[in-house]
């Protein structure tokens, strides 16, 4: 699959900063910087697909060493769905120092991990999560029984293709169980917590 | 709005989207691969040995365990898929420590004996090949096998060893070429002609043990979780161990007629590499010693890195480990330490010297004595909504694990009570 006309056209036009319409296929918000033989893709377009289109073109210019792709999707991963990891530590400030690898180790600023240490906070959230799985509350009673007994609960709701990357995160801390709900009902996809 | 940071390295010419047969090629993941490891020398040898000892009267079993396979393999990767863990870490998770480290302690003492045997197979075939004595290759195999999967990126690797397990392809023309009776091979596939004795149960046990086999659950729900395939590709999931699956027991199939019609008619029996090897020769001739030594070199290649990062698996996720192939050596110590003492104790086991026909069978033999208990496991994990939530598993793939449960364990207590002596 080559580059069409137009869009071979639209790529010339910007890589000489001559740039002023939109691109023919995938819209006016995708902004690229060149520095040397590293191009920079930023902006948004319509789906996940599409980021890897606009990857795909970019590549069969043949010009650069090395494409960083900051293209984010308007409507979402919808090839992932969101999931949660749940992960018990002895104490809060385990579960903190863990927290902190964690969020360092995924790219969701907008859903960040979370501690909690007492039931009451983590039950809304839980509860809500559950729902959101279809699991039965039943499954949450160890957490809500940890909680109680003083241990603490972190909880990292992202898409599916991260929760292996926050779980590598979590191996190797004090975290005595990590558990993950399942992925979400459709409607879960990559949305802030409700 | 989702962001996604990669940094890839640009290609002069874009790469198409696969089509057709290219985008199965492509699905080829750890279904496949792990079809390619269930026919490991200790599987060849197995085949082998239950055609030349029981003839065909074990065709239908490979067949019959090919959806039960299928079945106890798509547990697995469901489990991985959805979950993100690994299995080591669910059982823990879902039936506590003791449980987890039975289960831990059994399958890895088999994978040792199995990667033992497996190693003396792939010496075996070397000393055929140059004539040089079988014990000089073993320390340089384990040496190449350790650096390809803790150093090299085994996940690439992998897909090559592939391409020299199908030369067990050629089984299937040898199957052909060997001219044997296709009304009894059609017979023998669809009604069991069950023996009641040591030899047919011992037979069957291995043949199970080798087909559905414990160490590939581990690798099956690992590797699922490692491709970051999420819950709506389970469908690719399914593609990719399906046809693993059939390729393995396809092969299987072929090797069985084979050796029942090169040795078991002629009551010869399969005792040597030399003698697994000679069951192709109505296929290859007087090259049938070296396509044989290429397929087992290939399987063992493929198969003993499987079986120690397997054993690094169970191990990791029992102990609560760092894991995961995509992870470098030093940041996950236990868990290679654990491949390459895996590799080591293999290592032991291969200098010691024993037949290694016999102890690839028995290796396998002491897989399906496992087997069940694992399957039992993983078939009550499948089923609990609050597990898997939406995803437990269809009625069919519940009643798959099942069956291959009730299979197995009454293949195993039909071996034992063979062996009590009878007065």
């Amino acid at each position: 699959m080559g580059l069409t006309d137009d869009a071979r056209e639209w790529w010339q036009e910007t890589l000489l900063g001559q740039q002023m319409s939109a691109h023919p296929a995938f819209g006016s918000d995708i902004n690229v910087h060149v520095d040397g033989d590293v191009v920079t893709l930023t902006g948004a377009v319509q789906t996940v697909d599409e980021i890897e289109e606009v990857e795909r073109e970019v590549k069969s210019l043949g010009l650069f060493r090395m494409v960083v792709n900051h293209l984010s999707a308007v409507h979402g991963d919808e090839k992932y769905r969101m999931q949660t990891v749940l992960a018990l530590f002895p104490g809060e400030s385990a579960a903190e120092i863990a927290r902190q690898a964690t969020n360092s180790w995924t790219f969701h600023e907008d859903d960040p991990a979370e501690v909690y240490c007492r039931r009451e906070e983590a039950e809304p959230r839980l509860t809500r999560l559950a729902d959101a799985a279809h699991v039965p509350m039943s499954a949450l009673d160890e957490y809500f029984e940890a909680l109680d007994e003083d241990q603490a609960l972190l909880i990292a709701r992202v898409p599916e293709d991260d929760c292996l990357r926050v779980i590598s995160a979590l191996e190797g801390t004090s975290a005595g169980k990590i558990r993950t709900l399942p992925p979400e009902a459709d409607g879960g996809n990559r949305v802030s917590d409700g | 709005m989702a962001e996604r940071i990669r940094e890839i390295p640009a290609q002069p010419e874009p790469t198409p989207e696969p089509s057709g047969w290219r985008r199965l090629v492509r699905l080829a993941g750890p279904g496949l691969i792990t079809g390619g490891a269930d026919n490991d020398p200790a599987g060849i040898a197995t085949y082998s040995t239950v055609g030349a000892s029981t003839g065909l009267g074990q065709l239908w079993l490979i067949v019959f365990a090919i959806p039960l396979l299928i079945a106890v393999q798509g547990m697995a990767a469901r489990l991985g898929n959805v979950t993100k863990l690994g299995l080591a870490e669910l059982i823990r998770s879902e039936f506590g420590r003791t449980v987890a480290f039975v289960a831990a302690l059994l399958v890895v003492t088999a994978n040792i004996c199995t990667i033992g045997a497996d190693l003396v197979a792939m010496a075996a075939v070397l000393q055929l090949l140059t004539k040089i004595r079988l014990i000089f290759f073993i320390i340089p195999l384990v040496v190449f096998m350790g650096y390809i999967t803790i150093f090299q990126n085994f996940k690439v690797i992998e897909k090559f060893m592939l391409w020299l397990v199908a030369v067990f392809f050629t089984y299937i023309v040898a199957g052909f070429l060997a001219h044997p009776h296709w009304g009894t091979v059609l017979l023998s596939t669809v009604v069991p002609p069950i023996s009641p004795n040591v030899t047919y149960f011992s037979g069957a046990v291995g043949l199970l043990g080798t087909t559905i086999t414990p160490y590939l659950f581990f690798w099956q729900t690992s590797g699922e979780r490692e491709e970051r395939r999420g819950v709506r590709q389970l469908g690719e999931s399914y593609v990719d161990l399906t046809s693993g699956m059939v390729f393995s027991n396809v092969t299987a199939y072929f090797i069985v007629i084979c050796t029942a019609s090169t040795f078991f008619l002629h009551h010869r029996t399969v005792q040597t590499a030399a003698d697994a090897a000679s069951a192709l020769q109505p296929f290859a001739g007087r090259w049938a010693t070296l396509l044989f030594s290429i397929g087992i070199l290939g399987a063992g290649l493929l198969a003993i890195p499987v079986l120690a990062v397997s054993t690094g698996y169970i191990v990791a996720g029992t102990l609560g480990w760092k894991m995961g192939l995509g992870r470098q050596a030093y940041t996950a110590p236990g868990f290679y330490s654990v491949i390459a003492l895996s590799m080591l104790a293999g290592v032991e086991l291969a200098i010691v010297g024993f037949d290694p026909i016999k102890a690839l069978f028995y290796s396998q033999i002491l897989d399906g004595l496992i087997a069940p208990f694992l399957i039992a496991l993983m078939c009550i994990m499948v089923s609990r909504r609050a597990l898997l939530g939406d995803y437990v598993a269809t009625k069919w793939e519940r009643i798959g694990g099942w069956v291959a449960f009730a299979v197995m364990s009454l293949a195993d207590v039909a071996l034992i009570y063979s062996l009590v002596p009878h007065g």
